[in-house]
């Protein structure tokens, strides 16, 4: 009997106060085992908390007063603890793949102290770039969802801060569409391999993910595409998204996953939008969107809920 | 279906234990079941209706104010959120759609919007733009059947009381606030079953009650400890702190009855740490307020409260670090020396556990 039974019940018999006190009491409320738990982790993680605190805080009173050699020595030192820990111990894999997670955030540490040391010049770009580089092989190794997250958004960071400061020559369209394709290309890899070799097999928030992101740029890049003066380039950014959709699609059904099958409608939605807003650039086009986008909405989330009903897709 | 088979042998329990006097309204407990599971739906699936919902309403409302040239008159603006305001609570009475549920709390909040907006445009006192806002909390709160719309009516009346306090002579109102804040918190955790088998009004909004209260504690003691934020200067924050003290304090006391904790030595040590503890940091009443939310919503499995209460005990303390006016080498020292504190208390614990385990 959980919380919601009991209010469902109760709203519906004359259930007394007092014994539905009794049932909160005994099946819903926690009980002295769970308080002990909580009140032994509560302090544990208070001890551990103040304590790491207290150790960072001492390092950054005492941070410029520090050699150069011993500042990078330090993180290199936690570098390598963290990564021998992760290769030679006995522990559980996730912790080890945690611990090599930390350990590529300790590179960017790493390279930040550098930077700042030795007044390098170097730009976002250049830093990305190195972070980038020195986590590939833990990511590839490792197969690690989260590390796959931090990867695929350390590509687009540095892509995205190559276009913004060491070129001009792509303009704002050509890097949406590289974009598109770079995450597009990747996913289609994973999904496409994923059945002939168990290596290519993705967590399904991962591959949800992966995939909303694509979405949402593409609807973007459309919408801006559409609004704003038109470009030859604006049709290659339609094929490329119809593409995407047509394959998503086609995973969604043969997957049976509804969050790829929803989002694509929802982002024709807002695309369509968009073209009511190019062809009819009058006052009527915010009345007819307001309308449009709750009605088709509307009945898109209908037929979602059908579906989800009825053959048990996965969300 | 699983959740009716589910329910029909909870209930078989029950109605044993129970004995004759317990009478069930079938009918009416078939039509919540399947309500239930319209409700129920994949959390994908609730984004993209209040995304489509918020859109579609933003366009609607951005539409009306469009065509009809309201930009130049406040008046036609105040009557059209008026509208707007009504036409959104009242339709949620009788809605059945969720995309249109989504859509009438979006149009809640444009209407509550462009009634300030107009207001201010009329040149009208701010006081009186709070007393509107009272008053479409209150008027929400009695006539909607939205959880969501009940949930920003409640924020409403209580940022506007507490926007009142502020800009009246009267700033040592916060506390009494705060008390009335903190009594009704408790009071609203403590007695679930009562609430719930009553008939009041308190049943319909229990919900939203919940996360309504937790916040607007949580809110209100932050922004009274941040000086930089609103320039408040509520004289005496540690009212509050010893208010919310007492609070904790009656608190355990049921605590450690049903943690069996019951020898008088125990007892005092656990209200000794307390005092110690929340003395030091009766400068921020946000600390001791997170302590309460958390022991409350933990006491009563509410998960989204607790949770919510660890992250702003976490919040706050990180806070009150921040603004202590020592050098980082003394605090340092006063981060590990709480950490030895806190790493002591666990080991007597754990120690004390595994001889309890003994016994």
């Amino acid at each position: 009997m959980d919380r919601e039974d009991i209010y469902i019940i109760s709203r519906n018999s004359n259930w007394s106060a007092k014994n539905v006190d009794a049932a909160l009491k005994q099946h819903v409320y926690k009980d002295a085992n769970a308080w002990k738990k909580m009140l032994h982790l509560f302090f544990l993680v208070l001890a551990i908390g103040f304590t790491t605190a207290g150790i960072i805080f001492f390092f950054t009173y005492n941070w410029n007063g520090l050699n150069k050699f011993v500042k990078i020595g330090l993180i290199e030192l936690i570098l390598l603890t963290t990564v021998f820990i992760a290769l030679f111990s006995k522990m559980r894999l996730l912790i080890k793949h945690i611990l090599l997670t930390a350990a590529s955030i300790l590179v960017a540490a790493l390279f930040a102290v550098y930077g700042q040391i030795y007044q390098s010049g170097a730009t976002l770009y250049d830093f990305f770039l190195g972070w980038t580089l020195f986590v590939t092989i833990w990511v590839i190794v490792t197969n690690f969802a989260f590390l796959w997250v931090l990867f695929l958004y350390l590509v687009n960071a540095t892509f995205t801060f190559y276009v913004q400061l060491e070129t001009s020559r792509l303009s704002e369209k050509q890097a949406y569409l590289a974009v598109l394709i770079m995450n597009g290309l990747w996913l289609l890899l994973f999904l496409l391999l994923s059945k002939k070799y168990a290596y290519f097999k993705l967590v399904n928030w991962l591959k949800n993910l992966v995939f909303i992101f694509i979405v949402s740029v593409a609807t973007l890049a459309v919408w801006e595409g559409l609004v704003e003066k038109y470009e030859t380039l604006l049709i290659v950014l339609i094929a490329c998204t119809l593409v995407i959709y047509l394959l998503g699609l086609k995973y969604a059904f043969t997957h049976k996953n509804l969050i790829f099958l929803g989002i694509i409608p929802f982002s024709f939605i807002i695309i369509l939008s968009a073209v009511f807003i190019k062809v009819l650039p009058n006052e009527w086009v915010f009345l007819i969107n307001g309308v449009f986008i709750t009605v088709s909405v509307g009945y898109l989330i209908k037929y979602l809920l059908i579906i989800q009903k009825s053959e048990k897709w996965q969300s | 279906m699983a959740k009716l088979d589910h329910l029909k042998t909870v209930i078989e329990e029950l109605q044993q234990s129970e004995g004759e006097g317990f009478v069930l309204n079938q009918m009416n407990l078939s039509e919540e079941i399947m309500k239930y599971e319209k409700e129920n739906v994949s959390l994908f699936i609730k984004v993209i209706t209040i995304l489509g919902g918020l859109l579609g309403s933003t366009f609607l409302v951005a539409s009306i104010s469009i065509l009809f040239r309201l930009n130049s008159k406040p008046t036609l603006i105040l009557g059209f959120a008026i509208f707007l305001i009504v036409i959104s609570v009242l339709a949620s009475r009788f809605n059945k759609t969720l995309i249109f549920d989504t859509s009438f709390v979006s149009i809640l909040l444009w209407g509550s919007f462009l009634v300030s907006i107009s207001l201010s445009q009329l040149k009208v006192d701010e006081q009186f733009i709070c007393v509107s806002y009272l008053l479409i909390g209150v008027f929400t709160i009695v006539a909607s059947k939205n959880s969501y719309q009940s949930l920003i009516a409640l924020l409403m009346i209580a940022g506007s009381l507490f926007w009142l306090i502020h800009v009246s002579k009267y700033v040592w109102l916060f506390h009494g606030y705060i008390i009335v804040v903190v009594i009704a918190l408790v009071q609203i955790f403590q007695n679930e079953a009562m609430i719930i088998t009553s008939k009041s009004v308190l049943k319909k909004i229990y919900a939203p009650l919940k996360i309504g209260l937790i916040i607007i504690l949580l809110f209100s003691l932050g922004v009274m400890s941040d000086k930089s934020v609103m320039h408040f200067d509520v004289k005496y924050p540690w009212i509050s702190s010893i208010v919310l003290l007492v609070a904790v304090i009656l608190f355990s006391r049921s605590l450690m009855n049903k943690l069996d904790i019951v020898e008088n030595n125990n007892k005092a040590l656990v209200y000794l740490i307390g005092l110690i503890v929340l003395g030091l940091t009766s400068v921020s009443p946000g600390i001791v307020g997170s302590i309460l939310v958390l022991l409350l919503c933990f006491y009563v499995n509410y998960k989204t409260g607790y949770v919510i209460g660890g992250l702003s005990l976490i919040y706050f303390i990180i806070m009150f670090y921040y603004e202590l006016d020592y050098s980082l080498l003394i605090k340092s020292e006063l981060l590990l020396a709480a950490g030895a504190l806190f790493g002591g208390i666990y080991f007597l614990s754990a120690r004390k556990m595994v001889t309890d385990e003994k016994n």
